[in-house]
């Protein structure tokens, strides 16, 4: 499995799309170290200023750093989006897979749990969580990396399920072959990049959910820096200051974008 | 009715596929072009119905009717479908709407290309349905067909237009004896019915059935050409000659020698149903080493369904399948299978998927070399990928790999049907040389009767 | 009907009947733990409803717990409040003291204006933009419009609205930026669920006419002697609005979640924007009521879509 190999493998779309992810990626976590300060450092004579040598990012309507508050907000962001997402990966292929290998039993079960738990849209149930504990994260942690969870398993299922009935498996089965050597030689390599596009798309479908969800002020309390709510914040002063709220969208939005190129077309 | 004058075909860069050939259709004959995949037998078709693949375009004369067809825009030649010329689809359970009864898509043919008013194409169709005896059938969709059923419509759909002109390509592909009779009378039936008949296949018995004059085609080039009985009987080139011999019904049958081996397994008395389908019951045999038996019959008869018992993956309704002393090695039965191109990891070099079978029996490189050698396979073609191997050379790679095992028992699930019937007699000959000379049990199904009746020691008909 | 076909229906109504009875019981599982969370604070919003904040004290909020049997144990409540769930016995708003019944009854005709409204246009943009891309893949419309589609996916739905807003509310000032009376306040949101939804059905449009041209059968058809545009109107449209019909069942997950977001946004009084409101006050029976509200209308417009599919594809009803 070689990088270089893989990478250009990818059509222009895609590699655009990769850089464009880098990007925001790149500067969460530079960002705080090119520049000290805290993200709630307030100063009200300061508020609402363009960039500047001093701010470079200019600041907010409570004179907070843009630059350290639009990092520390991407770091809630990407940070969530890629915990749940590897989570969701690692329990959906596993759980995916057993089900393909086990369709009388494991399948049953596993899939039925599934099928019920698409009664209730994704956003219904992070905010039923929130409302036993509101203001905190984890309801938001626990219903992203669920909603994931169940979407990367039904389409691992899916697939290998197809996989499951290919004559490839017979022959290395007949030949002697276990459990084991199916995964490595037959199943993975034929899932792989399934589950890379779903994993780039679940990140994407998170981020989005997380600004929704600051948005309308669940999960995520002020002062924290969070995407959607920092536009709600600004957006009273979005004719004074336009650069301001500009910020988290476009942030937002190259983050985004970039997944979703990376994505690319099924072949 | 058909004039060519040297029709090729080239990629729009310039590469020649099919070099210039020239020829005539006259009405009341039937035309047949011979050959292997990548003759250009399609492409020639492709050129005179006007629907080549993006990326190839046509040059030449082509004179339909008299018209000059080839100086004609796109749209006017499209035009030209259905009313001046039919074609017949290769795979007619797929060409029909899966949406939509029957009896609609052979009406609105009346309706729409010939011109007819409603209440007269629903007559015509209605007729037409009788005269092939699918009355019934009217208002049923696609999916609720047998494929027999959706040919006849597909076939009535195509015909609606009244072209005279019938262009077939391949049109007995994958089906079985009877079925391939049945198509080839249809066709011969237009053409005796004063229509000009144009076919392209593989199949020299089909060519056989059709009459007329036969072209035979190799790499883009037309090799020979004339009567029939006079091309498939007395060919004037050596590759026709090949080609002849490549059918099973003219392969030499072996001398079969006394089996004085004891079976190694007896099949007694067994039967199985699938749904409420009676497969097959009380059905008895016993297998020796060396001993190869066939099994023919319709699809889904349940050919494939014994091999699989045999192999220990299904099991039987009724009876016993007895094996001698062999029980615990269970890798010493093995399958070949219909479609080699699925049978080893896409993903990785075949040398790396021999590798993982010797590294996990022990078992040394120079076996698998005298199995290629044996097998007359390249040494270096298994540092390829699956996919840049061709059809035939992948088939004998999986026999190899399977005959790394020394097995007692192989079940051949139609091991050629896909191939070519050069490609197919030769992984054939290496398949029973190998087999008897490694005194190998095997069951071969498939629907090509004369290739068993050549093959086999014993026949099983289902 | 059909036998195979009747069956199947039974089939479908079956499963979505009992994925409800799940969303309800569900739902009512955690609202109970957060009614839980609330505890003695609950009795004493009760209370607080009922008689006046000023009239009442500590004794009276135990009094009214007792009286709600909040003093029992666990498991004996979570039952009891199961059941409620089950029979849409929510009891009042822990706000507003009306009953909650009443107050989803109210906003739900709101939700299902702005949703509907929003299907439609969503639908009568998707359609033909995705069906003239697939006549002509790889043009140059073909690139601008996966170009606004993509571009479109990747902000969340209510930057679309911020942004509608800032430009016909602000700097036109054509429409209003938020509230509910004519038609006019009905715009803005649904352009804005509408446009979300769009980006990915058009999409989905476009996969689909592209498949069923390139089919066998479509070719046949071709083949057979009929005109581009009539077998594409005999042949095209049937076929190609079967997988999109079923693509609708996946986009209701985005038009609940976009009208909770949507409404909050535009102040626009559905059920969403009580929800979200709610969850703020910790008024639990009107979460209760709303979620339990979306979470079945979302099942019954999943069975809906079944049906419809079933109609539609005869090949459904043979193997489901």
């Amino acid at each position: 499995m070689n990088i270089r190999v893989f990478y250009s493998s990818l059509s222009f779309k895609q590699k655009f799309g990769v850089v464009l992810f880098t990007i925001p990626c790149l500067f969460t976590f530079l960002a705080p170290i090119l520049v000290s300060g805290s993200p709630h450092d307030q100063s009200l004579m300061n508020a609402l200023q363009a960039p500047s040598a001093q701010h470079w990012f200019g600041t907010d309507h409570l004179g907070r750093d843009m630059w350290l508050r639009l990092s520390s907000a991407l770091q809630v962001s990407l940070g969530i989006a890629l915990i749940s997402t590897l989570i969701a990966t690692a329990l959906g292929t596993f759980l995916g897979v057993l089900s393909a290998q086990y369709p009388k039993t494991a399948d049953k079960l596993l899939n039925l749990t599934a099928n019920l738990f698409l009664a209730v849209p994704g956003l219904l149930f992070i905010l039923l969580f929130a409302t036993i504990a509101p203001g905190q994260l984890w309801p938001l942690f626990l219903g992203v990396a669920l909603i994931a969870s169940i979407e990367m398993y039904r389409v691992v299922r899916a697939q290998s399920m197809i996989i499951a009935n290919k004559d490839a498996i017979f022959a290395s089965k007949l030949l002697g072959f276990n459990a084991w050597y199916l995964l490595r030689r037959h199943y993975f390599p034929e899932l792989r990049p399934i589950i890379l596009r779903l994993a780039a798309f679940t990140i994407a479908t998170t981020v989005l959910s997380v600004a929704s969800l600051g948005f309308i002020n669940v999960g995520v309390k002020p002062p924290r820096a969070e995407l959607g709510l920092m536009m709600i914040e600004l957006m009273p002063y979005y004719y004074e200051a336009p650069w301001v709220i500009l910020q988290p969208i476009v942030a937002l939005f190259i983050l985004v974008l970039g997944l979703n190129l990376m994505i690319g077309k099924k072949k | 009715m058909l004039n060519v004058k040297n029709l090729s075909v080239k990629t729009r860069d310039g590469n020649v596929i099919v070099n210039p050939v020239s020829f005539k259709l006259i009405a009341g004959e039937a035309l047949t072009i011979v050959g292997e995949t990548g003759s250009g037998k399609t492409l020639l078709a492709q050129a005179i119905v006007n629907n080549l693949p993006d990326g190839l375009i046509a040059e030449g004369e082509i004179y339909l009717h008299g018209q000059a067809v080839h100086s004609l825009s796109t749209q006017e030649r499209n035009a030209l479908w259905g009313k001046t010329i039919c074609v017949l689809p290769q795979e007619p359970t797929r060409s029909l709407d899966p949406t939509m009864h029957a009896i609609r898509q052979v009406k609105e043919g009346y309706q729409i290309v010939k011109g007819l008013s409603a209440s007269e194409a629903k007559k015509q169709t209605l007729s037409d349905f009788e005269a092939v005896q699918l009355s019934h059938a009217t208002n049923k969709y696609p999916f609720e067909l047998s494929g027999g059923m959706a040919q006849r419509v597909a076939f009535l759909a195509s015909r609606s237009g009244g072209a005279t002109f019938t262009v077939a390509d391949e049109p007995t592909k994958g089906l079985d004896a009877n079925k391939r009779d049945d198509i080839a009378k249809q066709l011969r039936a237009l053409a005796d019915n004063n229509e000009g008949v144009f076919t392209i296949t593989h199949d020299i018995y089909v060519a056989h059935q059709l009459g007329g004059r036969v072209m035979i085609m190799r790499k883009g080039e037309v090799i020979e050409t004339g009567d029939y009985q006079q091309v498939l009987n007395k060919p004037l080139h050596v590759y026709t000659q090949t080609l002849i011999n490549a059918d099973p019904r003219r392969w030499k049958k072996k001398a079969s020698k006394d089996n004085l081996h004891s079976p190694i397994v007896t099949v007694k008395n067994v039967s199985k149903s699938r749904g409420d389908k009676q497969l097959f019951s009380d059905l008895s045999f016993s297998l020796r080493p060396g001993q190869i038996i066939g099994v023919s019959g319709d699809s889904g008869c349940g050919k494939s369904t014994l091999g699989d018992m045999l192999l220990g993956l299904l099991s039987s309704d009724s009876g016993s399948i007895e094996w001698s002393n062999q029980q615990s090695e269970k890798h010493k039965v093995q399958k070949l299978f219909q479609d080699p191109t699925d049978v080893f990891s896409a993903h990785v070099t075949i040398k790396a998927s021999f590798n993982d079978l010797m590294h996990k029996y022990s078992i040394s490189e120079d076996k698998l070399l005298g199995l290629l050698a044996e097998l007359e396979l390249d040494a270096q073609l298994i540092d390829r990928y699956p996919d840049q191997v061709s059809g035939g050379e992948l088939q004998r790679l999986a026999i190899a790999r399977v005959m790394l095992l020394e097995p007692t028992f192989i079940f051949s699930d139609e091991p050629t049907s896909r191939l070519d019937m050069l490609t197919q007699k030769t992984v054939i000959e290496a398949l029973v040389n190998i087999v008897k000379y490694k005194d190998v049990a095997m069951m071969v199904v498939s629907h090509d009767k004369p290739l068993l009746d050549n093959v086999c020691d014993e026949l099983i008909m289902l | 009907m059909k036998k195979q076909t009747l069956k199947t229906l039974c089939n479908i109504l079956a499963w979505r009947s009992i994925q409800a009875l799940f969303v309800a019981l569900f739902v009512g599982v955690l609202c109970f733990f957060a009614a839980q969370g609330l505890g003695g604070n609950m009795a004493y919003r009760i209370a607080g409803g009922r008689y006046g904040i000023d009239l009442m004290d500590a004794s009276t909020a135990d009094l009214v717990a007792r009286e709600l049997g909040l003093d029992r144990s666990l498991w004996v409540r979570l039952i009891e409040w199961l059941g409620d769930s089950i029979t849409f016995n929510f009891g009042n708003s822990l706000v507003s003291g009306t009953p909650v019944i009443k107050e989803i009854w109210h906003t739900l005709g709101h939700s299902l204006t702005l949703a509907s409204s929003s299907i439609v246009l969503s639908i009568f943009i998707a359609v033909p933009l995705g069906v003239l891309a697939a006549k002509a893949p790889n043009s140059w419309f073909d690139k601008l419009l996966l170009l606004v589609s993509v571009s479109l996916k990747s902000v969340p739905n209510f930057v679309i609205g911020i942004l509608l807003v800032m430009l016909f509310a602000v700097q036109l000032k054509l429409l209003p930026a938020a509230g509910h009376g004519g038609f006019q306040y009905l715009i803005l949101p649904t352009l804005t669920l509408a446009l979300g939804l769009a980006a990915v059905s058009v999409q989905v449009v476009r996969e689909s006419t592209l498949t069923v041209r390139n089919s066998t059968y479509f070719l046949f058809s071709r083949i057979k002697g009929l005109p581009d545009a009539q077998s594409f109107t005999r042949h095209g449209w049937r076929n190609l609005l079967v997988p999109v019909v079923a693509f609708l069942g996946i986009q209701f997950i985005t038009i609940v979640e976009g009208v909770v977001i949507i409404e909050t946004l535009f102040a626009w009084p559905g059920i969403g924007h009580s929800l979200v409101h709610a969850i703020f006050a910790r008024d639990v029976p009107i979460v209760q009521g709303a979620a339990v509200a979306m979470g079945l209308i979302f099942v019954a417009m999943n069975a809906l879509v079944d049906i419809a599919v079933l109609l539609l594809d005869p090949r459904k009803g043979e193997h489901s």
